[in-house]
């Protein structure tokens, strides 16, 4: 049985939008938490000496770190995209690096909607829902761009 | 970790293989780092009620344990450019999943030596539940 569109011209008004600015530092510590989390013992998150070793002089942020800001900037735009279904899973995410990332700089992420599209599936009639996320430093230099596509259902 | 130079891989090298056994607990030290406290992650009611049959492991941490895959293998020296995950199946924990890796694209882009990989993750059947793409510049031996 064929469900019932959801998405709207209203919804697809919403594509474009862009929520507020978040400030997301980047901190020696919520690094080491992170690592332990994903049982990643490289030294370059977490030990000071080594990373010092290394070209990048310092600790670095690991590759999926910037998803906590990603996630803070999304909440800052809650109100460009409202789901007219109840759940959310995250359907596949992209990183593009242009800069490492390191302790003690102050990154700003802008989320921007950028596609709607709707599709049924096993779960139902679902709304798949792109989000563009750019990353800043604290000089204005791009450092990522984050590419994250939530299902709705 | 040693540096893997750009001479020392090819369209078909692997990477090598990185298993993860995620717990309950994990993904709650993961929902606490990276700031997603959704329940279906944890709370095995809630999971039902968004009628999924167990809790599943954030798609997020999947990327990162990928993350891992392409950094452990890289070392330092090693720069990572891009790094994507699509979540096509579910993972649960309490079992094994295994990423895995494989060269399929060796260029030149200005002065990068850039070499583009699949990257995936199977799940203790052999299925696989998350692919991807990881691109990386290496350096040269000279």
């Amino acid at each position: 049985m064929t469900q019932q569109s959801v998405l709207t011209p209203e919804l697809k008004a919403q594509i474009g939008r862009t929520g507020k600015p978040i400030v997301f530092d980047i901190e020696k510590g919520a690094i080491r938490k992170y690592a332990e989390a994903i049982s990643d013992k490289n030294p370059l998150w977490v030990d000071e000496g080594f990373a010092k070793e290394t070209r990048y002089k310092g600790i670095i942020a690991p590759p999926v770190f910037l998803h906590a800001a990603s996630i803070l900037a999304r909440k800052a735009a809650d109100g460009v995209f409202v789901s007219p279904l109840k759940n959310t899973v995250n359907g596949g995410q992209e990183f593009e690096y242009m800069a490492p990332v390191r302790v003690g700089d102050t990154i700003t992420a802008v989320c921007r909607l950028g596609d709607l599209k709707e599709a049924q599936g096993r779960l139902g009639m679902m709304l798949i829902v792109t989000y563009l996320i750019g990353c800043k430093d604290q000089r204005g230099k791009p450092v990522a761009n984050i590419t994250q596509t939530i299902i709705s259902y | 970790m040693a540096t893997i130079y750009f001479e020392d891989v090819q369209e078909g090298t692997l990477v090598p293989p990185l298993t993860k056994q995620p717990t309950t607990r994990q993904l709650v030290m993961w929902a606490g780092a990276i700031g997603d406290y959704a329940e279906i992650h944890y709370d095995l009611r809630a999971a039902q009620a968004a009628k999924l049959s167990d809790v599943i492991i954030h798609g997020a941490l999947k990327c990162a344990f990928l993350g891992q895959l392409v950094t452990d293998w890289i070392g330092p020296d090693g720069t990572l450019e891009k790094l994507g995950a699509s979540y096509r199946g579910m993972d649960s924990p309490g079992k094994s999943i295994t990423c895995k890796g494989r060269v399929v694209k060796k260029t030149r882009v200005g002065k990068k030596n850039i070499v583009e990989c699949d990257v995936w993750i199977e799940n203790e059947k052999g299925d696989t539940t998350t692919t991807g793409k990881a691109v990386v510049a290496l350096p040269s031996r000279g």
